[in-house]
């Protein structure tokens, strides 16, 4: 499946891209989650500096969300548990953006 | 060990300003269950001003304090505190300045200073360790906030520490602030209650040390606390440690995807323009230099030196993240030489670059519908022209200026026009958070005590999605929590984001190593929460009332743009927010306290301060 990553402030300064496709396969019953798609894109050469994830968890500060239909930003709480599904749009940010 | 007398001094500096007078005020035993810093500076003026008195006449006091912290080594205790009754707001206002002025009055021997009365002729004060003397201010009359201070530095010698007024707090201008070395006690009009008061600029000079009572204890504490904050600096993605490299405007990017960054005076909740005029934009595009106030590790101000629109070079520190939204993304300002500039202006006339944009922007509005023209500007947003303009009107009260002096909401009602498109409580401007997307921060402005207070809301909590920032159930729990707690870490005048990661049990801990007094959490929450029914009471018996806890009529019509169009505060489940939050509260439907409340929390004296 493919997943597209949209990086707010500090992950577009870090990476340079305001996006960046991801493919990924695997998972639990072939069913990808949040995390995995997190280390898919942290294996891209792009993102190798970024540090989103720390001893299989994500690193502290990182906010991940889902891009809705309409267009919102939808926190994911539980990266590990919550799965992705093809085509769908993941946002990363950190707290600063509004503190 | 024990045996030092503590941190807190007890000793208040009285200035009758008329007679050129000061006395020593040693604190009552009565008062110390408040702390220090706004609890010093609210029970003070709620004791001794009667809550109808006119914010500008002699009868207001200015009360100046710092707290149990102020000046010791626990990191991240720069700031001190204002009190008073506000010429904005009507209510009672507190109001914070970082830099060194705090720990300069605890090195001068005192807890604060309490101003009264009018002088006969414009004045400077200096306050040397034990003395006071008044100087003539002729000389910086009509002169900016900053030429005031490099006046006094040359006056009295480049090692006080000082606050001035520009032209706004001359001109009574409602929204004028005090600064302090480029930092400023921002909300709530203070700089004109210090002009009504015909004192133009202060400096201090101390000589003394400041004591705690547990050294010991307190040396652990402090190298415990600089641990975490030294971990919080180092951690990438941590909130504290980008305020430490980038400052607080680091980037507007989550805000503007949420939905919840106003934009065009709140009519949308996104800004494209944003990216533009952040805390990277400006590191790209100027030269940066990192300031840190006392006793600091963070140092989130960023210095710039920037160009001019005329070609002139000139340095700024800012602008701060809420001055990104009111003269930015609510003027659909994307330039970041304007805003700069803009934010300058603000500076130089001594003027809250929040409430004072938040005008401006309903000033633009009402320019673009025809409701209100200028000669000589032409009323758009986004042009450069017109924000400056406005700006500097505001602060000569020339023109439209004398209108927009006012505040947003008494602009509004004096034109008789667009009073529910002034974004305001109380007739203080919205900080940079739109209630229509954050329901809890929606409920913290409205009730707040000093008007649409982002420093007790759940911004954090909400923006970053932690809890459902469209939902409205638990957020009146929620708000009460954090105004009380962050009422009680105020009494500290703690830094604001030295909380963001340090735990609240801490706060209490260093009360007991700095003072001496033993202190659970409970009862130091208690202290905060005890703190904010005064201030109501206060504000009650200034004449207000539940209706002015209500949100402005456009936070009751949906949002327009990507991410957030049609979000909107319904108008039932916020009078049910609120119902929820005065019951939490112990407060009657009519936002009353109960006697009973007012027993609990060891005030019921003051029940009457309410009744006009």
């Amino acid at each position: 499946m493919k997943l597209q990553f949209e990086f707010l402030t500090v992950f577009r300064r870090k990476t340079g891209l305001e996006s960046l496709a991801v493919a990924l396969s695997g998972g639990v019953e072939n069913r990808p989650t949040v995390l995995d798609a997190l280390a898919a894109l942290q294996s891209r050469p792009e993102c190798r500096e970024l540090k989103l994830l720390h001893r299989r968890r994500v690193a502290a500060g990182v906010l991940v969300f889902r891009r809705t239909s309409v267009g919102a930003l939808e926190r994911v709480v539980d990266p590990e548990g919550q799965w992705v599904a093809d085509g769908e749009v993941l946002v990363l940010s950190t707290a600063m953006e509004g503190g | 060990m024990s045996g030092s007398r503590g941190s807190m001094r007890d000793i208040l500096i009285r200035i009758d300003l008329g007679s050129k007078r000061g006395t020593t005020w040693v604190v009552p035993d009565e008062m110390k269950p408040y702390l220090g810093g706004m609890g010093y500076g609210t029970k003070i003026l709620a004791d001794e001003v009667p809550p109808q008195t006119d914010p500008l006449s002699p009868e207001n006091k200015l009360i100046l304090t710092v707290g149990p912290l102020t000046g010791t080594m626990a990191p991240m205790q720069p700031q001190s505190c204002i009190v008073t009754k506000s010429p904005l707001t009507g209510t009672i206002l507190n109001s914070y300045v970082g830099g060194f002025l705090g720990a300069e009055i605890r090195f001068a021997g005192m807890d604060g200073l309490i101003l009264e009365g009018v002088a006969q002729d414009w004045t400077l004060l200096l306050i040397e360790d034990g003395s006071l003397s008044f100087h003539s201010a002729e000389a910086v009359m009509g002169r900016s906030t900053a030429e005031t201070e490099s006046f006094m530095k040359q006056r009295f010698g480049p090692d006080v520490r000082t606050l001035s007024i520009g032209r706004a707090g001359e001109n009574a201008v409602a929204m004028a602030s005090i600064f302090s070395e480029t930092r400023a006690f921002g909300r709530g009009g203070a700089g004109a209650v210090l002009g009504s008061k015909r004192v133009k600029g202060i400096a201090v000079r101390g000589s003394g040390a400041v004591e705690v009572a547990r050294p010991g204890e307190f040396s652990s504490l402090v190298r415990e606390n600089m641990e975490v904050l030294k971990a919080a600096c180092a951690e990438e993605y941590n909130l504290v440690g980008m305020f430490s490299r980038v400052g607080t405007g680091a980037g507007m990017g989550l805000v503007s995807g949420r939905g919840a960054l106003a934009t065009r005076n709140h009519i949308f909740g996104s800004f494209d323009g944003g990216a533009g005029i952040d805390g990277y934009a400006y590191a790209d595009k100027f030269y940066t230099r990192a300031v840190a106030c006392y006793g600091c590790p963070v140092h989130c101000g960023m210095l710039h030196k920037f160009t001019r629109r005329d070609g002139s070079s000139s340095w700024l520190r800012g602008p701060e993240y809420e001055t990104m939204f009111s003269l930015g993304s609510d003027l659909l300002n994307g330039d970041p030489v304007v805003l700069a500039e803009a934010n300058q202006i603000c500076e130089e006339y001594g003027m809250d670059t929040l409430t004072t944009g938040v005008t401006v922007a309903w000033a633009l509005e009402m320019g673009e519908s025809g409701a209100l023209k200028e000669p000589g500007l032409d009323l758009k947003f986004a042009d450069p022209d017109a924000i400056l303009g406005l700006l500097r009107k505001v602060g000569e009260r020339e023109g439209i200026g004398d209108l927009l002096a006012q505040g947003p909401k008494r602009a509004a009602e004096s034109a008789g026009a667009g009073v529910g498109r002034a974004m305001q409580i109380k007739n203080s401007g919205f900080a940079a958070w739109m209630p229509r997307r954050m329901k809890g921060t929606g409920l913290a402005f409205a009730t707040s005590n000093r008007g649409a207070c982002h420093k007790r809301a759940p911004i954090g909590a909400e923006i970053t999605g932690q809890i459902d920032m469209d939902a409205y159930e638990g957020k009146a729990a929620l708000v009460k929590e954090i105004q009380d707690r962050v009422n009680a870490i105020f009494t500290l005048v703690s830094c604001r984001f030295h909380e963001f990661v340090t735990p609240q049990e801490a706060y209490p801990r260093f009360v007991t190593a700095a003072t001496g007094r033993e202190i659970s959490l409970q009862e130091f929450l208690r202290v905060g929460e005890r703190i904010w029914n005064l201030e109501r009471l206060f504000n009650l018996g200034a004449g207000l009332s539940r209706a002015d806890d209500l949100l402005p009529e456009r936070c009751f019509e949906p949002i327009r743009g990507e991410a957030s169009e049609g979000a909107v505060m319904d108008r039932g489940e916020f009078e049910r927010m609120l119902d929820e939050y005065y019951q939490l509260r112990g407060w009657d439907e009519a936002g009353i306290p109960s006697r009973q409340k007012l027993r609990g929390l060891g005030i019921p004296e003051y029940a009457a301060l309410a009744k006009r």
